[in-house]
């Protein structure tokens, strides 16, 4: 029997994931190859702006798979068509042997951006990350041409989001009883420009050199309006956001500014999935993602968003 | 992928659907493997892209594959909560995506591959879907049992520690038959003579403890030779957590094309086979 490949194509697509949209995966190009995205797509008339879902490096990225769907659900549902994609060298793009950098995340960002406006016809696009993803968002947004920049716990300085992996390394070292004095410090392996294995995912002189690179606080900026989102256990202000907003707004930036607590918090971009205490491994984000995904939907459409977790700066 | 198509497509089950990509060959597939992955939320192209890179290889070799990825995860619809027991598997999402596959495919020659609650769903599925000639599964770990978060079971573990190890074995059996017992009738052992009578069957286990009975049950499987392939290598890991080091990445994808491509008509001559030594082949119980 032959491939029914009829069958396959029309199965691309979903109708009604969540209330009132549909989904179609498509092909996105990159200049670093073919990728796979999926289309999150509003009933009815879509809105004149749409968003793409810049998502976060390395192991982050599958972790955070379901907090950017959650969001592109969520904001199609609120009349924007969305495009959430995978950077070469993640999930399902072309190229299985490439890796992946800051630059290259940036680059497919900014080429995935054009890819989005002629599959959906929209004037006007935002970027969302969540993350590095964030991250890369802003390092894009102005050669992307975007006008709304949603950063959901952004990583402002490269180099504290790489040494982030590092102490997981450590952690897991330690819990399985494999770590020894004598064992260098694989932070000072990654300075000296060693390698180091970081929960599966090599990392070298050139990842830390790029990394080391990126801090939001000094980068060139676009012109347009930023959602800057504190995601903490409490809700004390962290200094490099405050330092990253006050960095937007010097640059003629319209910020509005938003903390959400979460107990937790600490895991996101880890894996999301723990013990419920008897039987089931669950997800611990749903409550969070809902959270995430109606404030910057809410922010998006210029909806009032909940007082206790917004203060508006400019 | 020059000689490879790839459609994404969204398989309904139950009340949710679940997101998949059907790697198709050149030419009429030889076969259909279905990936799945763990119970930690892994994406359907696995940890470190391992299922893309086993997709396009093997469709290389005129084998077809679907990529899963379950319920709540990824692109998939639904809420993320996964069943640990034997009972409360996902098994259904591997069903249905199996029947799926096999019936865009055009093929009821099917094999599957998983790791940890993956492994265990696959084992499973295969009661529902007697089409499946060839399994390869990573790190079953029957004895990872669903209270082992539990404060209670930690307890016992420490308390597992000191034993002797002669001691140590007979719990570990009592504990094994218990789960067995638990789960419907179902059991472990029963399970794995039921799927290796009918199928080609490979188990990576680590070697501790969580591997179980399993030793011994593929020892038996193996002296009674019914036919078809019956194996076990167990592997020292560095992590509990699946494949946290390149060289057990390299070893998944390797083993994953070379048992599958022998296991169905048409092998394409064992390009990709273990060369002894492999760190997959080591510790091999035959």
């Amino acid at each position: 029997m032959p491939v029914d490949v009829a069958r396959l194509q029309a199965m691309g697509e979903i109708t009604d994931p969540v209330g009132g949209i549909s989904e179609r995966f498509v092909e996105v190009p990159l200049r670093s190859g073919s990728t796979v995205g999926v289309l999150s797509i509003p009933a009815g008339s879509p809105g004149h702006r749409g968003w793409v879902v810049s998502h976060s490096y390395g192991p982050e990225q599958p972790n955070l798979g379901s907090f950017d769907a959650a969001l592109a659900r969520r904001l199609a549902s609120q009349g924007a068509p969305v495009l959430r994609f995978h950077c070469q060298g993640y999930g399902d793009s072309e190229h299985t042997d490439f890796t992946p950098s800051v630059e290259s995340h940036v680059r497919d960002t900014i080429d995935a951006v054009e890819a989005f406006r002629t599959l959906s016809g929209v004037r006007s696009v935002g970027l969302v990350g969540v993350n590095f993803g964030a991250t890369c968002a802003l390092l894009a947004a102005s050669e992307a041409s975007v006008d709304q920049l949603a950063l959901i716990s952004p990583a402002v300085q490269g180099s504290r989001f790489l040494h982030k992996f590092v102490r997981t390394r450590s952690i897991i070292e330690v819990s399985e009883s494999t770590w020894s004095p004598d064992a260098p410090n694989p932070w000072s392996v990654l300075k000296a420009g060693g390698t180091v294995n970081i929960r599966g995912f090599v990392l070298g002189e050139d990842e830390f050199r790029s990394f080391e690179a990126v801090d939001l606080r000094t980068v060139d900026t676009f012109s347009g309006s930023a959602l800057v989102v504190q995601i903490s256990v409490g809700s004390e202000p962290r200094r490099e956001i405050t330092e990253l907003v006050d960095h937007l707004e010097s640059s003629g930036v319209s910020v509005t500014r938003a903390t959400i607590t979460d107990q937790f918090a600490a895991l996101l971009g880890d894996r999301p999935y723990r013990r419920d205490g008897g039987q089931f491994l669950e997800d611990v984000h749903p409550e969070l993602r809902g959270k995430v995904a109606e404030l910057v939907a809410d922010w998006g459409t210029g909806s009032p968003a909940p007082r206790a977790v917004m203060e508006e700066r400019t | 992928m020059e000689t490879t198509r790839e459609y994404p497509v969204w398989i309904p089950v139950n009340d949710h659907h679940i997101a998949a990509i059907v790697t198709i060959p050149e030419g009429d597939p030889r076969a259909v493997v279905l990936f799945t992955t763990g119970g930690g939320g892994a994406p359907r192209s696995q940890r470190f892209r391992l299922w893309t890179r086993a997709a396009r290889e093997l469709a290389d070799r005129g084998i077809a594959s679907v990529r899963m990825e379950y319920e709540g995860v990824g692109d998939s619809t639904g809420a993320g909560r996964i069943g640990l027991k034997w009972s409360q598997l996902p098994t259904d999402d591997v069903i249905e995506v199996a029947r799926f596959a096999m019936s865009v495919t055009g093929t009821t020659q099917l094999g599957m591959s998983g790791n940890c609650a993956g492994a265990r769903a696959c084992i499973r599925a295969t009661e529902s879907v007697p089409e499946c000639k060839s399994l390869v599964l990573f790190w079953l770990k029957p004895i990872a049992a669903p209270d082992r978060g539990t404060r209670r079971f930690q307890s016992g573990v420490r308390l597992f520690r000191l034993l002797p190890d002669t001691v140590k074995r007979k719990v570990a059996k009592a504990y094994w038959y218990r789960e067995g017992r638990a789960s419907k009738k179902v059991g472990v052992e029963n399970t794995l003579r039921k799927a290796a009578a009918t199928r080609d069957l490979l188990l990576i286990e680590t070697s501790s403890a969580l591997a179980g009975e399993i030793p011994t049950v593929i020892q038996e499987l193996e002296r009674a030779g019914n036919g078809h392939r019956v194996e076990l290598r167990q592997v020292e890991s560095t992590s509990m957590q699946a494949f946290q080091s390149p060289a057990e990445q390299e070893m998944t994808v390797t083993t994953v094309l070379e048992w599958f491509d022998a296991s169905f008509p048409g092998a394409s001559g064992g390009e990709g086979a273990l060369e002894p030594g492999h760190p997959a082949s080591v510790q091999g119980s035959s």
